[in-house]
């Protein structure tokens, strides 16, 4: 009898894993790709994930075309779930990644965001570089803290053309529809010091964000030339 | 493809439109004929092969597989039988970045048909019909469900059926139209929103 009850939990277990698709809900992403001297991308791929903390899933993917524009369309979700676009991960066809260029992830896309877009977010342009143009210098950011008011960092965001790069869509934000929380999240997840070297192009502006426990939105702003930069925040 | 299905829709319309000129030349013959066809016709299972037709999903992001689909009349007013039956239709998807990442999309529909008899003699007869039923749109990947929508459709539909003692062979088409619930950005509701698709169908009745 016990056996039996544990299957069939077990077994409930088992299929309420996954993410809970609503196929009548359509959202699309749409944008274009371009090189960092502005010259459009074409086959750059672009995925929808779709991580509701314990399942990661691709809802849809697709390419850019020739004149480096995509558009990628899947379903919506029965339950609060984050979106992450990601630009170049991966193909998705043959699973690695086929040419030079750099990464890019942007997140906390939450379903209230979809809505407020009326389910089509356009991300208008983003820019790549190749890696292998010898255009690539160090960015070492530190986050230290001085001060006993705040608890710790929430997130750093760096906005500028980086490689293996994740930024939100929205910094600001605070999602309340996040799953498992997500001021609670934060709370668990706080940086007390932030220390971290980023591969990004040479000759641009970088913004530094950083959301501290206060949710106070701070920014600085880091030219990159020639050579590797390190720069040094305190709160 | 899709034209050629409007050809033989449009042929098969034509027939059976003449055949109803000449049955109300033949009154006597045709209500005789009816009398024959009744009690014969209770259950028809037929093959499907789909095929998506104008600006939607279906169309433009997926390739048409088969499908099934069966019938029992349940009940003859005139010269119209009630027919009562379902259909699975099977497409694989070929464009992922419209459809999202399912490997394939299957539709089921429930429907009540209304098929008027119109024999042409006594071995063939021309049925134009029309059927309204539930429609549901389900995406797979691997077995797992990507998504489902729900909705209405409407089908008019015609068959040519060769008789035969105690089993009918048809054939025909199925122009089908379907209304889908549908949340999505409003230049694209119709794409998701309003399916089309002709359909050739081949199959039994006895």
């Amino acid at each position: 009898m016990n056996k039996t009850i544990l299957l069939l939990i077990f077994a409930f277990s088992l299929c309420s894993c996954g993410i809970d698709y609503d196929g009548k809900t359509k959202i699309i992403f749409e944008g274009n790709i371009t090189d960092y001297n502005g010259s459009p991308l074409p086959n750059i791929t672009v995925g929808a994930k779709y991580y509701n903390g314990n399942i990661t899933d691709i809802a849809g993917f697709g390419e850019t075309d020739s004149n480096g524009n995509f558009r990628i369309i899947f379903p919506g979700t029965n339950e609060n779930v984050d979106i992450n676009i990601l630009i170049n991960h991966l193909d998705y066809m043959n699973n690695y990644n086929k040419n030079s260029y750099s990464t890019l992830s942007i997140g906390n896309i939450t379903q209230s965001v979809i809505r407020a877009h009326d389910y089509k977010i356009n991300f208008s342009t983003i820019q790549l570089y190749d890696l292998n143009d010898d255009n690539s210098v160090n960015l070492r950011v530190n986050i230290n803290k001085t001060s006993s008011y705040y608890d710790g960092i929430i997130k750093v965001n760096i906005i500028g053309i980086a490689d293996d790069n994740y930024i939100d869509y929205d910094f600001d934000n605070i999602p309340s529809d996040s799953p498992s929380n997500y001021n609670a999240q934060y709370d668990a997840n706080l940086y007390y010091e932030y220390s971290r070297t980023y591969l990004v192009a040479k000759n641009q502006t970088i913004k530094i964000k950083y959301m501290l426990s206060d949710y106070s939105v701070h920014e600085t702003e880091v030219y990159i030339g020639e050579e590797s930069v390190e720069r040094t925040i305190t709160y | 493809m899709a034209k050629n299905y409007l050809i033989i829709f449009i042929t098969l319309i034509t027939i059976a439109c003449y055949s109803q000129d000449e049955k109300t030349l033949e009154k006597k013959e045709k209500t005789e004929s009816a009398e024959k066809i009744k009690p014969k016709e209770y259950f028809r299972l037929y093959y499907i092969h789909p095929n998506g037709i104008g600006d939607n999903v279906i169309a433009k992001a997926n390739e048409p597989g088969g499908g099934i689909g069966v019938g029992i009349t349940f009940g003859i007013i005139g010269q119209v039988h009630i027919i009562g039956g379902g259909e699975l239709t099977t497409f694989s998807i070929t464009d992922k970045s419209l459809a999202g990442n399912a490997n394939d999309t299957n539709i089921q529909q429930l429907y009540l048909l209304g098929l008027y008899k119109f024999s042409v003699n006594k071995m063939f007869e021309v049925n134009p019909g029309l059927s309204i039923g539930t429609i549901r749109v389900n995406q797979k990947r691997n077995s797992k469900s990507i998504g489902r929508q729900n909705g209405f459709c409407i089908t008019p539909t015609v068959t040519a059926d060769l008789r035969l003692t105690n089993i009918s062979f048809f054939i025909g088409l199925n122009y089908n139209i379907a209304f889908l619930r549908t949340n999505t950005h409003p230049e694209y509701k119709d794409f998701f929103g309003k399916i089309q698709m002709i359909s050739l169908i081949a199959g039994i009745k006895f």
